[in-house]
């Protein structure tokens, strides 16, 4: 189970490096707003907060407050480049988007101070204990998640349509669908996070076994969607349009 | 966020070489790109060029409007005048740039 669990998060971390440097890099020529966000995103979330994420589970908030302060800080902020990374790509006139985007950073920070209070205070309680704030912090991560997924699939679908007249390519068709998987997969580990923080059992096996799932599955939609192997790009290239819907 | 001029141009053709009126004109564009996949506010001349040489002669003869190849026709020609507006970018084309990392 170790190995499976280390396997998962090593392949996470690298590949999200790769991706973020990737895309740093690309952000650095064009200064485009989506590479950005998708960048601090994966750094945020990913190459640092993951790994940070989980030694919060081996030291306790009084033997290590700083990283008990910083994980929160350090995942709202992934949170928030990922919310504006949908927003900015898939919605960029909508006034509802905006207002739930708003709303989820207001949740975010309202779920920090919270957070940031309880852990300061004479006698904090353990992290199981704090199913309000908890949920405050999760809700809007799972919304950001679920959002992208909700919108990368919706266009998924249209770009299939495009296909099947040329209107589009099959690169970019599978791009947005696993882009809409990878998304998917965070959304499902955020819940179950949730569910297993409220039980306690965080850290038993069926749900490092699923984290470790989820994280490999993560993994290999980030690394084929933004660094696609020559054997990939061709396999897809040689599909027709038919068989790559 | 407004109908663009690929789509605008297609219901004024529609309108002006069939019988369908302006509502029919307009419902039969939107539901063809929809069909398309595309969407009728970001639609540019060059996707409604190919919907009208691919889908539009189909959705016209369905709704009993027997020459519409000459109107397919005729607006795949009076498409090549409308310019494209590039003001908002679309999400393939992110997801284009960013896999050509």
């Amino acid at each position: 189970m170790e190995i499976i669990a280390g396997l998962s998060v090593g392949c996470l971390i690298l590949t999200a490096l790769l991706v973020a440097i990737k895309t740093f890099a690309l952000w650095s020529r064009t200064r485009g707003t989506p590479e950005l966000m998708l960048a601090m995103y994966l750094t945020c979330c990913t190459v640092i907060g993951y790994p940070l994420t989980i030694a919060t589970t081996r030291f306790s908030p009084a033997e290590m407050l700083p990283l008990h302060l910083g994980v929160p800080v350090l995942m709202s902020a992934g949170v928030i480049c990922l919310l504006f990374f949908t927003l900015k790509v898939f919605r960029p006139a909508a006034l509802w988007a905006r207002v739930l985007v708003a709303l989820a950073i207001l949740m975010l920070a309202t779920g920090g101070i919270a957070f940031f209070f309880e852990l300061t205070s004479e006698t904090p309680r353990p992290i199981e204990q704090l199913l309000g704030v908890n949920l405050i912090n999760t809700i809007p991560i799972a919304f950001a998640y679920f959002w992208a997924t909700g919108e990368s699939l919706g266009y998924y679908r249209q770009l299939r349509l495009r296909l099947r007249l040329g209107l589009a390519e099959v690169a970019i068709v599978n791009r947005v669908l696993l882009w809409g998987l990878m998304t998917l997969a965070a959304g499902i580990a955020v819940v179950i996070g949730l569910i297993g923080m409220v039980l306690g059992t965080f850290l038993s096996a069926p749900f490092v076994l699923a984290f470790s799932c989820l994280g490999i599955a993560h993994a290999s939609c980030l690394f084929l969607a933004f660094h696609p192997p020559g054997w990939y790009t061709d396999w897809l290239t040689r599909r027709t349009p038919a068989e790559a819907i | 966020m407004a109908d663009s001029a690929a789509f605008e141009l297609a219901c004024t053709v529609l309108e002006r070489d069939t019988p369908l009126s302006r509502l029919e004109a307009r419902g039969t564009i939107r539901l063809t790109i929809k069909a398309a996949g595309l969407d009728s506010r970001s639609v540019t001349p060059d996707q409604m060029a190919v919907v009208a040489a691919n889908l539009l002669s189909g959705e016209l003869a369905s709704r009993g409007v027997g020459d519409g190849d000459r109107v397919c026709s005729t607006l795949r020609r009076e498409l090549d005048g409308v310019e494209t507006s590039g003001a908002v970018e679309t999400p393939d084309a992110v997801f284009a740039r960013l896999g050509g990392v």
